[in-house]
């Protein structure tokens, strides 16, 4: 592999993995929040589709075939968190799945669009002429890094579970709907400040 | 056993509530890329080494004002000497044994957000590879990624930059 597609790959990965990226990170554990091991294949479903999506939209701002307003994307990016969140409050409370959450990975597709709008601006400002290889080592290093928050992810959430089936005994089944809770409750309090703060009005 | 339970719910929704309320406004604001990009190229028939450095209009310009007030505050307004005096103050070339190229600039314009900035240098010979250096916007951005491309003798090579790094050899 050249330098150049390591240089590309290392600053989507740096990009994503920096306290910075808290909205692209967030966004990820909440997604994460409803799943528990034996759930991988959902989970991992749900990922694929966020990745999708955007690179999707990654490709399509970056080569110039659609433009996304800045301001209102920053805006759309914590409210697709604060979505997440209550839909993993909502069910989780009520104790239906309803569809199974099949509608998981259409939501997460959709709201790949918007992350991927994100950083497409910027990275088409700064590599206008010449897109092809830093988009793709780019998009390989966001991918990789999504990996890694998710890694950690997993060992925080399981980390939660553990501590709070201690703590209380509940059996597993409690400690799983405190975590839903927990989590998606800190993250929605963060994200809809964010929303408020970044209205494009 | 009642109370014990309230108290946790309390105890948990308070956390929640002091998270959400606590977290810095930096973190807040919108995540853009914060890199630059710069080129290096060498035409033998003329020996002249040219840089091209793309970084965010905005961001050089504030970076470059607080610059100049710390050297000379009376330049503070002139925007263009400004701007190319702190962009070499902060990206520096150098040949293999180290001697520091003296760059002088060749233009600048504005393409979207962006602005382009071109710096030359008359070579002896050709470089074979070069020590860059590239601290752009490092002091207003802890995340800051510097990306240098160089083609030399017909190889590309690219390194990054992040605050903390100093030379880095390109060949």
């Amino acid at each position: 592999m050249n330098s150049d597609m390591i240089a590309f790959i290392e600053l989507g990965f740096r990009h994503i993995t920096d306290a910075a990226a808290l909205d692209h990170i967030l966004f990820l554990l909440a997604l994460a929040a409803i799943y528990r091991p034996r759930d991988w294949r959902q989970a991992l479903g749900v990922v694929t589709a966020f990745t999708v999506g955007h690179s999707l939209s990654l490709a399509l701002a970056v080569n110039g075939t659609v433009s996304f307003p800045t301001r209102w994307v920053e805006f759309l990016i914590p409210l697709t968190i604060v979505v997440t969140c209550v839909e993993n409050i909502v069910v989780s409370r009520s104790g239906n799945t309803p569809w199974r959450r099949r509608y998981r990975p259409l939501f997460s597709g959709v709201f790949g669009l918007v992350h991927g709008a994100g950083f497409a601006n910027y990275l088409r400002d700064v590599f206008a002429d010449r897109i092809a290889l830093p988009l793709l080592g780019f998009n390989i290093g966001i991918e990789l890094g999504q990996v890694v928050v998710l890694a950690f992810a997993a060992l925080g959430i399981a980390g939660i579970d553990y501590a709070w089936a201690a703590l209380r005994r509940g059996g597993a089944a409690s400690s799983f709907r405190v975590r839903v809770m927990v989590v998606s409750s800190v993250i929605l309090v963060v994200a809809t400040r964010w929303a408020v703060e970044r209205n494009p009005w | 056993m009642v109370t014990v339970k309230r108290l946790i719910r309390t105890a948990i929704l308070a956390g929640i509530v002091v998270t959400g309320l606590f977290v810095p406004r930096g973190i807040a604001s919108a995540h853009p890329l914060h890199t630059s990009l710069a080129e290096i190229g060498y035409d033998e028939r003329s020996g002249m080494l040219t840089v091209s450095l793309r970084v965010f209009a905005d961001d050089v310009a504030k970076a470059s004002m607080e610059y100049a007030r710390r050297i000379s505050p009376k330049r503070a307004t002139m925007e263009e000497p400004r701007i190319a005096a702190y962009a070499l103050s902060v990206f520096v070339v150098a040949d293999r044994s180290g001697t520091r190229l003296l760059l002088s600039p060749c233009g600048e314009k504005h393409i979207g957000e962006m602005m382009w900035l071109c710096f030359k240098t008359r070579v002896a010979s050709h470089p074979g590879s070069l020590r860059v250096s590239n601290s752009i916007l490092f002091e207003k951005y802890p995340d800051q990624i510097n990306v240098v491309q160089a083609a030399l003798k017909g190889r590309k090579a690219t390194a990054l930059f992040s605050p903390g790094d100093g030379f880095k050899q390109l060949q």
